[in-house]
């Protein structure tokens, strides 16, 4: 039998997990560049460790989130209900993703 | 090294960009799928088979997406720093956006690759339309600001 994974379901929910993520500070992990060092997010930072990147944890943290609904979501009829409104969640984590920054961009 | 995963990045973020519009104007043309020759150069340009684009968008997204992703420590120490120490708040939160909307392109791959390619989904020409419009938004947001941060103190 061939696995069901719904492309409609990843993207929708991989990018609304992005946002959250992001939002609420849930990246799955932090890396340090300067020692090379991974810690899981609820980890305490490192200390002397220098500056931690969040990029890759909230990539993991969407993907992960993503792949169940996937698998769980039937493609066709969440297509059907939703033809011409797919593009409204990527939109809308595009447009929260750059407000969220606006406290960097207005410093 | 680095240098060398910068160019690759940057050569292919411009042939992304480049896919991407001619698949969007396509698209907005909606004349996707004729080669129909046109007098003007708009009609012209959009004139091409926009389903044949969307394999090269999807390695070429991966192809720009893997040198950025690695040489990204490399910033985050050696230009994210000075520019925080300069002052530059503006040029941290244009490359945060830049990141966060790249990653958020990565996760729509597969709904945009669906939606050209998945006979399913041939009916959704709005979703096709709007979806192809957000990647080509992206491919040039990132393509301008990582050149506006390059120009600002590029990468050792």
């Amino acid at each position: 039998m061939k696995p069901r994974f719904s492309t409609v379901a990843f993207s929708l929910v991989f990018s609304l997990a992005y946002l959250v993520a992001l939002a609420f500070e849930a990246a799955l992990f932090r890396y340090y560049p300067l020692t090379g060092q991974f810690t899981w997010s609820t980890a305490p930072p490192l200390p002397d460790a220098g500056p931690a990147m969040a990029w890759y944890g909230l990539l993991a943290t969407a993907t992960l989130v993503a792949l169940p609904a996937a698998w769980l979501l039937p493609q066709a009829p969440l297509a059907a209900r939703l033809r011409n409104l797919l593009w409204v969640l990527p939109l809308v984590a595009l447009l929260g993703s750059a407000w969220l920054m606006r406290v960097l961009l207005l410093r | 090294m680095t240098l060398a995963l910068l160019l690759a990045h940057v050569l292919a973020g411009a042939a992304l960009l480049g896919a991407l519009t001619h698949q969007s104007v396509a698209a907005w043309r909606s004349v996707p799928r004729t080669a129909a020759g046109q007098a003007s150069f708009l009609g012209r340009y959009g004139a091409v088979g926009a389903r044949g684009f969307t394999v090269a968008v999807v390695v070429l997204y991966v192809l720009v997406s893997l040198p950025g992703g690695l040489i990204y420590p490399v910033y985050r120490l050696d230009v994210r720093i000075p520019f925080e120490e300069m002052g530059l708040w503006w040029a941290v939160g244009l490359f945060e956006i830049k990141e966060h909307w790249g990653g958020i392109g990565l996760g729509l791959l597969p709904l945009y690759a669906s939606l050209w390619l998945a006979p399913q989904l041939v009916e959704h020409r709005r979703d096709r339309l709007v979806m192809t419009v957000l990647l080509t938004l992206i491919a040039w947001f990132d393509f301008v600001a990582g050149h506006v941060l390059n120009n600002l103190r590029g990468l050792p």
